[in-house]
């Protein structure tokens, strides 16, 4: 049989934070996630659930891999956080219908 | 804003790195305030709208430049009950009138910070003063 078969890996990265995201270390999430888009990371999976606090430092960030990540084919999807009045925030600003959103990180995962 | 015997003043390094310093402070001093309607989300919301105008004040009036200050006052006053926030600056004069509202159709990097803040209290007001600026921020509770 003359078959032609190809693989197409297409990298996805779970980032899970686990502390506050202000403007003091926005930065410092900003590079860990360019890193990973550089290193050829395409799909993220940014699971905010032990997210205490995002600031709109911290929803920049989101942004711009949702952005950069888009240019170069691939996507972003958003885990709940716990916090309530972060959900909150994410609906009012409408990041909700911005990002696809999940309730576990395994969930969005599934997603793509 | 006249000072209250108890209101609670903070006097923070204008840098980031006190951000969370600022949050601890405000929770704390909201959770001992009785019968608020949800008082984690009513704290959370008053942490991060003055987050965003401290975050602002580093940025744009001090330029993120080492060596400023800024003054933080937060006194709860009656009839009716409201949290009342004032924050000062030295630094340079702030438009707030030239900050465009974010367009919430269509998503942006940047531009949700006195959204929020505006979103989340009752009235923030920003003043210019002789030696600085003062924000004033109001949430009923």
């Amino acid at each position: 049989m003359d078959l032609n078969i190809s693989e197409h890996i297409v990298r996805t990265v779970v980032v899970a934070p686990r502390q506050r995201i202000d403007a003091f270390n926005a930065p410092e999430l900003r590079a860990a996630l360019d890193q990973q888009l550089e290193g050829g990371a395409r799909r993220f999976v940014l699971d905010l659930t032990n997210v205490p606090f995002l600031d709109s430092a911290g929803m920049a960030v989101l942004v711009r891999l949702l952005k950069r990540s888009r240019d170069q084919g691939g996507d972003v999807r958003l885990v709940w956080p716990t916090e309530e009045a972060a959900r909150r925030i994410i609906k009012l600003t409408k990041f909700d219908r911005v990002f696809t959103m999940a309730d576990t990180a395994e969930a969005a995962l599934t997603d793509f | 804003m006249e000072l209250h015997s108890d209101a609670l003043r903070l006097d923070l390094p204008a840098a980031n790195k006190y951000l969370n310093v600022l949050g601890a402070c405000l929770n704390a001093f909201i959770e001992r305030i009785e019968g608020i309607a949800e008082p984690r989300v009513t704290a959370y919301n008053i942490e991060l709208a003055v987050n965003e105008i401290f975050a602002n004040i580093v940025a744009h009036a001090y330029g993120d430049a080492p060596g400023g200050r800024v003054d933080v006052v937060v006194m709860l006053a009656s009839d009716p009950r409201r949290l009342l926030i004032a924050i000062r600056d030295t630094g340079i004069a702030f438009d707030p009138t030239a900050v465009a509202e974010p367009d919430l159709e269509d998503v942006q990097i940047n531009g949700y910070g006195l959204f929020l803040a505006r979103s989340l209290m009752d009235d923030v007001a920003y003043a210019r003063c002789a030696d600085g600026n003062t924000w004033q921020l109001i949430k009923h509770l």
